[in-house]
């Protein structure tokens, strides 16, 4: 008995030992709520995998972080731009290396161009973003210069660079494969058809070891994935005699700590007690209940320091605007009704109960953050009693005393009663939708919630089978394309413009907008765009998202960014 | 009992076999293309018509479902040529109404081994087949499936085989115990105690456990996620030292999956060692002065295991399943989440993959309690 006592104790010591082990060394680690599906160069499709890119690869350009404009990255500056707005010209920088000591060169930039645009590859997801380069042309006398000629004038000719990672030609096309054909050739399915050898390249490029394996995933940033531990960790190691060693000025060279290394862990519960023991050094992802909790824990806030940082995501309650009338009724087709719902809103509670007054409101379709916004557009407040005045004023009146407004539409008697769709799962998402429903009901109206997994959820809202459905879009400084959310094709095509909002005057402001090339007419026909939509109300706009940042005091140089993920993990420096 | 075990394995072949077809009729019948998914919404693109033939061949899409198939003289023999579900409709109304008398012939194509359900199976051109492991390429993460749950497959069946003998080495002695003095104070405390961790649900006792041990607030012993340190275990660790890295990490998900079977275990083993000691052998063997532990271990517990033999029959196909909660709570990476989540993302062949598996666990676990119950019970054999 003694032996099995004196077992357990020493068990428990090694338990405490190994368990409680915080971290000291310079390695920074940091929560991840869920893995990448894969980190192939140009296939793959999850957003953390934008995250992973920062460190591990380099754009031609990228965004500056504090002032929200474009950075020449791989680029020696901004471009060249062509009188006509369609031909680009780049410069890279001189010393930038791959890992095999390569340089990078034009024939890079070419190669991402290529192996992105040619149809064997298994991105046809982001191809669109591609479509509209036409060529890259390399200068003959110098291999580091090239035009880029695009199809179209469009304001993300150059914003487009941000997204996406140059890939090495010498470690992904050995054989030159792609060079050999321009770009036009390697779109044209005809002509694809009989080039056996790109197709072999494409196999090869879309294999599964490009996705996950460590150990064919090649960049030019400064970290390296060196070890995926599916369902547990990424670690991203520092190159060692890497040229940014030289270049600490702008934030995508730097790499102070030795060792990245992204944690998974799923549960709330567990990641505030993995902070709490020193195990995690950062974390972006606590719920606002957690992180309110542990900015008020004395023991906690002496080692971990606690910033909210803005983002250019909001969350919306869409509203059918054009609904078939049979499975779904015409409830929201008139403005005033759209209105009312939106006076209905109590914004004030949601903030409060379910952000815990963190969030800022937004007031159309782009966050208060960025520099386009309307000042103009006043955010709308809860008002049951006008809400009821708007409601009568559209024809909405209880005519049988069962304490649910009906109207004769369409020569039937329609009550008004709907569902609010929202992914399930979500307890901020169902405790929203509630207070909604209660909210709706004092001005009787009766809504039921309607939790749908996301296929379903995606699926209802692009068919428009829907009556009001709760969402989130996520945004960046880029800036806005309203064609993709707003225009009437995106919602005839079953395409994310759920609503319905749309006419000929709208598309062509957004047509004009996406041409616009100077900046300053661009934020004109911006604000115009948002008065517009602030106008016909189509969403209930809600709040913009607050990152919860928490970082380990034993790091130094934390700066919080509006731009995702909020912090840039490769600039934080161990403290002496 | 050679004999026995061999008539056992012999019906072992033809309900495989029909698991194998039960989960390939599954795997054609799920909703959606698959092309279409492993496209990515191709749509956005619309110039994709190559990308999909290449998926298609290389999924073995492009050729008939099975060895042959049962249609009506009106129909051609290559039909299974339309993949576009909405051509297909057309193709078949424009039959159905041209066909006239062909209508009601029925025909029988025979297509040989070069068939989907012959590659899903045994292989072919692209794939090794299932019964070499090989399930395909994951709609969502295009990796091969057996790669994507190989690792996850070793923690469930991991934690799941040992809170198991966990729960039987616990259960048993307590069953025993409450055997032996069904009425003393200690019993009842026992009973009480069992009952309560059995209506106490995994994310409650997880969270709990989170918070009592993991939790610098409280007792800070045990970690509070994940099944290994942080930077992993050493390079060329022997699995010894993996396992001891591993134990502080494992403990409190083990608790979690092991308390709630306890209360049915031993109250199982409790009720049916209770029938065997009023039974004569049992009087003889104490009339002939064999001690109570003998009579107990010896004879009581082994002719009352053929319940306990059921319930792990029924409980063993479960251990690649996981479990989603305790799997969350602890970010176990486990059979569970993923399961969940092909399920949502609708990357069917992780479903039928993790479908396939159990079914042929299921079919093994019953051969393996046959087995037992002819081991523990010889008049089962002799039979």
């Amino acid at each position: 008995m003694k032996f099995l006592c004196y077992s357990i104790l020493i068990l428990l010591i090694c338990c405490f030992q190994i368990g409680c082990k915080k971290q000291q060394n310079n390695t920074l680690v940091v929560h991840l709520l869920s893995e990448p599906d894969d980190m192939h160069p140009t296939n793959g499709a999850s957003a953390i995998r934008a995250e992973i890119n920062l460190y591990t690869n380099l754009s031609l350009l990228r965004v500056n972080y504090k002032t929200g404009e474009l950075l020449p990255c791989l680029a020696k500056a901004l471009p060249a731009v062509s009188s006509d707005g369609l031909s680009y010209t780049y410069e890279i920088q001189d010393g930038l290396s791959w890992d095999d000591k390569s340089h990078i060169t034009a024939a890079d930039i070419a190669f991402t161009t290529k192996a992105s645009k040619c149809l064997f590859t298994n991105n046809p997801g982001l191809k669109p973003y591609w479509e509209n380069i036409k060529e890259i042309k390399i200068d003959g006398a110098n291999k580091q210069k090239f035009t880029i000629v695009m199809k179209r004038p469009y304001i993300l000719n150059t914003w487009f660079w941000t997204d996406f990672p140059i890939i090495q030609e010498g470690f992904y096309d050995k054989n030159k494969t792609l060079a050999k054909y321009t770009e036009a050739q390697l779109t044209d399915s005809t002509f694809l058809k009989t080039k056996a050898d790109i197709k072999q390249w494409a196999e090869e490029f879309n294999s599964p070891k490009y996705y996950t394996d460590p150990n064919f995933l090649s960049g030019a940033g400064p970290y390296k994935i060196t070890k995926w531990d599916k369902g547990v960790s990424i670690t991203l190691e520092k190159k060692k005699n890497h040229w940014s060693e030289n270049c600490q000025e702008n934030w995508y060279c730097q790499a102070n700590a030795d060792k990245i290394i992204l944690k998974l862990n799923t549960n709330n519960a567990s990641a505030v007690l993995e902070l709490k023991n020193g195990i995690m050094d950062i974390s972006g992802m606590i719920d606002y209940a957690s992180f309110t909790e542990l900015s008020h824990d004395e023991n906690f806030t002496k080692n971990y320091t606690l910033k909210l940082a803005d983002t250019y995501n909001y969350t919306y309650v869409a509203m059918n605007m054009k609904p078939d009338g049979q499975k779904h009724q015409k409830l929201f087709n008139d403005v005033l009704v759209r209105k009312a719902m939106a006076l209905l809103t109590p914004y004030e509670q949601i903030n409060k109960t379910l952000y815990e007054n963190h969030n800022k409101r937004v007031v159309c379709p782009i966050s208060p953050n960025k520099i386009d916004f309307n000042t103009d557009l006043k955010p709308v407040k809860y008002n049951v009693k006008k809400a009821k005045e708007l409601l009568t004023q559209a024809g909405w009146a209880d005519t049988d005393n069962d304490q649910i407004l009906d109207k004769l539409i369409d020569g039937k008697k329609v009550k008004f009663e709907f569902a609010i769709n929202f992914i399930s799962g979500s307890k901020v998402w169902e405790d929203l939708a509630k207070q909604l429903a209660e909210s709706m009901n004092k001005a009787n109206i009766f809504a039921m919630l309607n939790p749908l997994d996301y296929n379903g959820f995606f699926s209802s809202v692009t068919s428009h089978e829907f009556d009001m459905s709760i969402g989130a879009w996520q945004s960046s400084a880029t800036p806005e394309d309203f064609s993709q959310l707003w225009s009437s094709t995106a919602w005839k095509g079953n395409g994310l413009n759920f609503t319905g909002f749309g006419t000929p005057q709208s598309d062509a402001l957004i047509d004009s907008i996406n041409v616009s090339v100077d900046e300053q007419k661009r934020i004109a026909l911006s604000k115009r765009f948002q008065k517009l939509v602030y106008d016909e109300q189509p969403y209930i706009f809600l709040f913009t998202q607050t990152r919860r940042i928490i970082v380990n005091k034993r790091w130094d140089n934390l700066e919080v960014y509006t731009e995702y993920p909020g912090v840039l993990l490769n600039t934080l420096k161990l403290k002496d | 009992m050679l004999g026995y075990v061999l008539k056992r394995i012999l019906w072992f072949v033809p309900t495989l076999f029909a698991v194998t077809i039960i989960g390939f009729i599954l795997l054609a019948n799920a909703p959606g293309d698959p092309v279409n998914l492993l496209s990515n919404g191709a749509k956005a693109s619309g110039n994709i018509e190559e990308q999909k033939t290449f998926w298609r061949k290389k999924l073995g899409l492009d050729l008939p479902l099975f060895y042959f198939s049962i249609t009506t003289l009106s129909e051609p023999d290559t039909l299974y040529k339309v993949y576009d579900e909405q051509q297909l409709k057309i193709i078949k109304k424009d039959l159905k109404e041209n066909g006239g008398y062909k209508n009601y012939i029925p025909k029988i194509i025979w297509y040989g081994y070069h068939n989907q359900y012959h590659q899903w199976l045994f292989g072919g051109a692209n794939s090794k087949g299932i019964i070499r492991g090989d399930f395909g390429i994951s709609y969502i993460k295009k990796e091969p499936v057996i790669s994507i749950i190989k690792d996850k497959l070793i923690w469930s069946v991991f934690f799941s085989v040992v809170s198991i003998i966990l729960a039987y080495m616990i259960s048993i002695p307590i069953g025993i115990k409450l055997a032996e003095k069904p009425n003393s104070k200690s019993s009842k405390i026992t009973q009480v105690t069992l009952f309560l961790l059995y209506s106490m649900p995994s994310f409650f006792v997880g969270i709990l456990l989170l918070m009592l041990f993991a939790n610098p607030d409280v007792i800070s012993i045990f970690p509070p996620s994940g099944i290994k340190p942080i930077e992993g275990y050493a390079d060329g660790a022997s699995i010894f030292s993996k396992f001891i890295d591993s134990f502080p990490y494992m403990i409190l998900p083990m608790i979690c999956y092991t308390y709630s079977s306890l209360a049915f275990i031993s109250k199982l083993t409790a009720t049916s060692i209770n029938e065997q000691l009023s039974l004569d052998y049992i009087k003889t063997a104490r009339a002939k002065g064999l001690s109570e532990n003998n009579i107990i271990w010896k004879h009581a517990l082994k002719n009352s295991a053929l319940p306990l033999i059921t319930v792990f029959s029924a409980v063993f196909p479960g251990i690649i399943g996981g479990s989603v909660i305790i799997e969350s709570i602890f970010t176990i990476p486990g059979m569970g989440l993923e399961t969940v989540k092909a399920i949502i993302s609708k990357d069917y062949p992780i479903v039928i993959a993790v479908i396939t598996l159990s079914s042929v666990l299921t079919i093994f676990s019953y051969l393996l309690a046959d087995i037992l119950y002819a081991w523990v019970d010889p008049r089962i054999r002799n039979k």
